[in-house]
């Protein structure tokens, strides 16, 4: 259970404290309600291309990192298709200068042409690094637009293609700055060494005086059904042939969501998950298997991927993976392994709460999603989920119609 | 009225509270350390074994034995143990190291002791069936070609082997035809002479009682788990220094190199060990470091470069590693052997050295904070064999270390003559 206080600037900045006096540190977390799938389709990759130029000097400050490290703080940040978030750690001696470090930056940022620059050859040096230059580094690069036609989601976080980042222009950045950054479109969260009186007080202090902004939202289309399998095949230098695939699933807030997740535990969490039993262990057709769910905040994808072994084929390897999931539709779950889930969910949300930064990044995201609160009722709404739930999600999502398949066949292995 | 372009105060940390470990020891003269910190209800208990890679005969010996502890005991079968732990919702973690073999279990306190008891199971009654040792190669050998591809995998490989040879436990890497030889006998007798109460500690913390301590007496003491007579040799491997200080192997199919700059260097157990920490962090051991100003924000040739000193426990290393744009490789290995010359020539700056002094500090603080956090930084300390007084004594360092100093760690460790170079892609 975790306590927390919340209130909310004139500006509409959202603040919630935790307060734990057990660390020396305390634990800040900014969330900027945008990510890629904010973006013009024209101009993907744009929102991470952002965060890195966040680093690059706002208005009173020119150096962000050599600031907070003066004074012993410690941060960093990512984009994903949904949210930008900002978090840091600070002794709680020198909390006030996480105030003064975020707030400038949500103020007004330098915008330099040379930041630029740099920014746009680390984020290419990155998208090589990451999804270029290692074996199945693409693959989401693939499936994500094979699964989704319409919808921004179709497109990874890092964007396209690398020519989307060079195109990037200091007006694009100005722009993209005050359609997204404002008080009235973020979340600030505390967690760790410091009371609800002294974050409400320095919040007002160091963020009261930020104008809220005219923010602009893209309308965003939601993905029609899909009607059929949708399949693509590519043949790279890799060891091995490798499959994956796609199944739409429920939005972050849809009641099935929860079920839709353990779903993919049953699958795959923990050596005693159904693939990694029947697929690795016992007919030994994959060298490893995973089955995760996005969990975005729009319908998102749960995901089955896995390495197929020397000398099986592709054919083989996919019906024997449809034979879990029609397993799952045809045979309810035993109570037993329903309760093995919930246990393995109860003890993996404990976990986390074990140090403040995550606590704080927590209650960001389930404000973002609309009620903090969901971060202590989460789990019952885990705890809850019956075995008829699952054999009824297991039927709606486990269709071909919506498998959408990439097959990332090895040079020389194409059977 | 605010004002924003002034920074608003702040303070440096004074003091560190040591690690407020407890030490007994079981009736096998198995030392337990234990630690009570954290509110939540959870467990963590390390079981560290001064064994790893040094004391294995074949490479893949170390690591097989310690994966396949779970994959079946004289009474449960793999799928029994796998089913009961994720049952319990507790994770078991195996990794091995050059120098140590550990197994980390982490549960909810209310699971303690059934979980103890699955791992006393799989670490005194292993089957090591050859099914799974079957299954277990060929698995890890596929994870390997695909690891191998990897232009970081291969530089790191090929830059142990540069600096310690191809007979010492720290130079040598797993090769394709090791997943051939590995054979059920070098795993059993891997695990009779090393996974013993002779050579174990163990060190529990977070919500610790003391009717732990009593449980780990009955699965882990005199009773269930007895010393084992096998005398264990140790070798003094020499350590062979490559030839050649400059290697490259290029990957045509590469958009980005693999680089990787460094030497053997002095442990934790030499006098200017924390000196020598503190000009590393300067150079490449944090965001704001000279290798990062440079070569990422100022060049734009990576989207990162770090330098680290990995301590061993019968010498050290000191790597720089980064993976840059292929066509400015040269350029990029220049830009890191001007940052060393400079370290060597030049004085650090007080601001520079106020802030690394600050950011240290406070890093250090951090891993004190929590009681994972404490835990790892505990397990440190026994797998070094040192007490408390070496974070003090690392501690002191960092606050008074002068730039004069500083400079004569550069020139007595980072001579440009006597580094290595890799690069691959």
């Amino acid at each position: 259970m975790i306590q927390y206080t919340n209130f909310t600037l004139h500006n509409g900045l959202q603040c919630i404290v935790n307060t734990d006096l057990t660390t020396p540190f305390v634990a800040m977390n900014t969330l900027y309600k945008v990510g890629s799938k904010n973006e013009n389709p024209d101009r993907t990759g744009f929102a991470h291309l952002f965060e890195h130029l966040m680093f690059g000097g706002s208005k009173h400050i020119p150096d962000y990192d050599a600031a907070l490290q003066l004074v012993g703080g410690e941060n960093n940040a990512f984009t994903n298709t949904d949210i930008t978030n900002y978090y840091l750690t600070l002794p709680k001696e020198n909390r006030e200068t996480g105030f003064w470090l975020e707030s400038d930056r949500m103020l007004e940022l330098d915008f330099s042409q040379r930041s630029l620059d740099i920014q746009k050859n680390v984020v290419i040096e990155e998208f090589k690094q990451r999804y270029l230059n290692r074996p199945y580094g693409d693959a989401y690069l693939l499936l994500r637009p094979l699964a989704y036609k319409i919808h921004p989601y179709q497109w990874a976080t890092i964007g396209k293609n690398i020519e989307h980042i060079e195109d990037a222009t200091l007006t694009d950045v100005r722009e993209f700055f005050y359609a997204h950054y404002a008080p009235n479109n973020a979340i600030l969260t505390f967690s760790g060494n410091i009371s609800a009186k002294e974050a409400e007080c320095l919040a007002h202090k160091w963020y009261g005086d930020i104008p809220a902004r005219t923010l602009y939202s893209r309308t965003i289309a939601q993905e029609p059904p899909q009607t059929e399998k949708r399949t693509l095949s590519v043949e790279r230098d890799v060891p091995t042939n490798a499959i994956y695939k796609a199944f739409h699933m429920y939005n972050r807030l849809h009641p099935d969501y929860y079920a839709c997740d353990m779903l993919s535990d049953v699958l795959s969490n923990g050596k005693s998950a159904r693939l990694y039993v029947s697929l690795v262990q016992n007919q030994k057709l994959f060298s490893e298997i995973n089955a995760y769910i996005t969990g975005e905040d729009h319908a998102g994808l749960l995901i089955i991927c896995g390495n197929v072994m020397p000398g099986v084929s592709m054919k083989t390897a996919e019906t024997a993976i449809y034979a879990e999931l029609h397993k799952l539709q045809r045979e309810a779950l035993r109570e037993y392994e329903l309760q093995k889930v919930k246990n393995k969910i109860e003890s993996h949300i404990i976990f986390n709460e074990t140090t403040i930064l995550n606590k704080a990044m927590n209650m960001a995201k389930f404000a973002q999603l609309g009620d903090v609160n969901l971060i202590n009722t989460e789990i019952s709404k885990y705890q809850n989920v019956s075995v008829t739930d699952f054999q009824r999600i297991a039927g709606e999502i486990f269709r071909e119609s919506n498998d959408s398949t990439l097959y990332y066949y090895a040079k020389n292995y194409k059977q | 009225m605010i004002h924003r372009s002034q920074a608003p105060d702040f303070k440096v940390l004074e003091t560190l509270a040591p690690i407020p470990y407890k030490v007994h020891t079981l009736s096998n003269a198995v030392p337990v350390y234990s630690i009570q910190a954290g509110e939540l209800q959870v467990l963590k208990i390390d079981f560290i074994f001064n064994a790893g890679e040094y004391y294995q005969h074949k490479p893949l010996v170390s690591s097989a034995t310690l994966n396949l502890l779970s994959e079946g005991s004289s009474s449960f079968t793999a799928e029994e143990c796998a089913e009961q732990l994720d049952f319990l919702g507790s994770y078991v973690y195996y990794n091995t190291s050059k120098q140590s073999s550990v197994i980390s279990l982490y549960c909810l306190e209310k699971h303690a002791e059934q979980s103890v008891k699955i791992v006393h199971e799989m670490l005194k009654n292993p089957l090591f069936l050859q099914e799974k040792l079957d299954t277990y190669i060929a698995k890890k050998q596929q994870q390997y070609m695909i690891e191998r591809e990897k232009v970081e995998v291969a530089a790191q490989k090929l830059f142990a082997r540069t600096l310690f040879g191809t007979q010492h436990p720290y130079g040598k890497s797993a090769e394709p035809e090791d997943f051939l030889n590995l054979t059920r006998n070098d795993i059993v007798k891997y695990h009779s002479k090393n996974l013993q109460p002779n050579y174990c500690n163990i060190l529990i913390s977070g919500a610790f009682q003391e009717k732990h301590g009593v449980m780990l007496e009955t699965y882990f003491g005199e009773q269930s788990w007895k010393q084992t007579p096998i005398v264990r040799e140790y070798t003094a491997f020499a350590m062979q220094q490559s030839a050649e200080q400059k290697h490259y192997v290029e990957r045509d199919n590469a958009v980005q190199t693999a680089l990787r700059i460094g030497k053997p260097i002095i442990n934790v157990h030499h006098r200017d060990y924390a000196a020598l920490q503190v000009l590393n962090t300067i150079l490449g051991g944090y965001f704001g470091s000279r290798l990062m100003s440079n070569i990422r924000e100022d060049k734009g040739y990576t989207y990162g470069i770090g330098s680290g000193i990995v301590p061993y426990k019968a010498s050290g290393c000191f790597v720089i590693a980064s993976q840059v744009k292929k066509e400015v490789r040269s350029q990029a290995a220049e830009e890191v052997y001007k940052e060393l010359a400079r370290l060597r020539t030049e004085l650090v700056p007080t601001e520079e050295l106020h802030s690394v002094r600050n950011y240290m500090l406070a890093t250090m603080a951090r891993n004190f904070d929590g009681c994972f956090a404490l835990s790892d930084s505990c397990k440190f300390l026994m797998e070094f064999e040192l007490t408390n007084d070496y974070y003090q004594n690392y501690w002191n360092t960092i606050r008074c270390i002068t730039a004069q100093e500083l400079q004569r760690i550069a020139n007595e460790y980072f001579q440009e003559d006597s580094l290595f170079e890799v690069c691959v892609g």
